[in-house]
Parts: C-alpha cells; sequence; structure tokens
C-alpha cells in the first residue's frame, strides 16, 4: 500500500501501472478539505493530455495501480 | 523563453515527455523500457552539455550534445533534441538546433551529424534539410518503427560555419 498524507496530496505525482490512452503519468492538481480537514475532493491531471479526472484520493495507496513519483 | 543548462529537477520535469517518446517507438533509439535515472545518465551526464528550453518555468523541451566520436573524429558534434507535444509547431526544435549549432562552434566542433534521423520523421527531416543538413547515409531497415515496422534511418550532417545564417 502506498503511504500518502492527505495534507501533501496536492502538486503530489503520480504513475499509472497500466495507463490507457498513454496516459502514464499524473499530478494531483486540485483536492478539497471539509472543516476537518478530511479530503472531500481530488483531482489528477494527466501531464501530456492535461485531462483532469475526479479521483477518490484513497485509490491512491493501490500499488497494483499506482506508483509514487514519475517513473 | 529561455535556454539554460539542464539541472536533474529541469530532467525530472520533462521525465513524462521523454519517456512518452520513447515508448511511442517512432522516432529514437533509445530502450522504451529505460528508467528515470538511466535516462538522466544517458541524455545529461554522459553528453558534453544538455540544455533545456523554459517558459514561465516550464520545460518545454530539450537537447543534448556531445561528441559524435572520439579522437580524430571528435571535432563532429552530435545532438539530439526533444519538444514536449503540446508545445509543437511553435518553432522550439528549430530554436533549440540554432542554439545548439551555437554551442557547438563555441565549444571548438566544426560540423554536427545526426546518426539516426528516421526516415518516417518527415517533420524532423525537412527542419534539418532547412538548416542545411544533408543526408549522407541511409541505413536500410535500421528502426523498428512501432507503427510502421523496420524503417529506413539517415544520417544527416552538416558543417558548422560562423558565418552561415542557419546557426544564427
Amino acid at each position: 500500500m502506498n503511504q500518502i498524507n492527505p495534507a501533501k496530496l496536492r502538486n503530489s505525482k503520480w504513475t499509472a501501472i497500466a495507463p490507457l490512452k498513454r496516459e502514464k503519468h499524473f499530478l494531483v492538481s486540485d483536492v478539497e478539505y471539509d472543516e476537518e480537514n478530511v479530503v472531500i475532493a481530488c483531482t489528477l491531471e494527466a501531464v501530456l493530455s492535461k485531462n483532469t479526472y475526479p479521483i477518490d484520493w484513497t485509490e491512491l495507496k493501490d500499488k497494483q495501480k499506482w506508483l509514487q513519483g514519475w517513473k | 523563453m529561455q535556454i539554460t543548462e539542464a539541472t536533474k529537477s529541469d530532467f525530472y520535469a520533462f521525465w513524462p515527455v521523454f519517456k512518452d517518446i520513447v515508448e511511442a517507438q517512432e522516432t529514437y533509439a533509445i530502450d522504451p523500457a529505460i528508467d528515470f535515472e538511466a535516462a538522466y545518465q544517458l541524455w545529461c551526464l554522459t553528453p558534453h552539455k544538455s540544455f533545456v528550453i523554459k517558459e514561465n518555468d516550464k520545460v518545454l523541451g530539450t537537447y543534448y550534445l556531445k561528441a559524435n566520436a572520439s579522437g580524430p573524429s571528435a571535432h563532429i558534434a552530435n545532438c539530439g533534441y526533444m519538444v514536449s507535444p503540446a508545445s509543437r509547431g511553435k518553432g522550439l526544435a528549430r530554436t533549440l538546433c540554432l542554439h545548439s549549432q551555437r554551442t557547438a562552434l563555441a565549444l571548438g566542433y566544426t560540423a554536427m551529424q545526426f546518426n539516426s534521423v528516421v526516415s518516417t520523421n518527415q517533420v524532423a527531416v525537412n527542419l534539418w534539410k532547412k538548416l542545411g543538413y544533408g543526408i549522407i547515409g541511409t541505413i536500410p531497415n535500421a528502426y523498428h518503427h512501432k507503427q510502421h515496422g523496420l524503417v529506413d534511418a539517415f544520417i544527416m550532417h552538416k558543417a558548422l560555419s560562423p558565418m552561415d545564417d542557419t546557426n544564427s
């Protein structure tokens, strides 16, 4: 499991294990927190295409799907 | 836009583009499975110099410059250039090539040679021709193109001269 500090999600870099449409490298471009600093929304941006995807941030913990950093 | 010598963080910022280009297997004879450290060594540490072109601190392209061979042939330079897909069509490859020619001259090189310009990469072939490079050889079936299978590659060469206006 990838260890993630939710407070440091913004601008974190990720590599998809099984890229679709040649979208392999991503950046967390936006994160929203509630008043208790719980993540309520997270957006991933594909570096090359600039496409954005809302994502459940806890999916990033899955090492079968995501690698931390740009590999 | 500014062109500066590449740092490791510059190369990391450009790494998604670099990786995409080599994985596409359309232009560069670089192992598509190359990892970041090996690529950094190949592109930034082994060559004589490597540079990035930036706009608003965003890395849009890069090139390396090295001697094409050693000893009696060390006066011929070799370069490789990459531009991010989003920045193509804006003359960045031309800008990088002109910069590399000036840099090569300043470093004492007297010619530039590209050893493997994939023949299907017509944009690059046409640009190098416009900048005065000639095809001095064709290597049959030199490149295993991901889409087209085995295709030829060109060796392109140009004598560098401070008087040549395609150096500036």
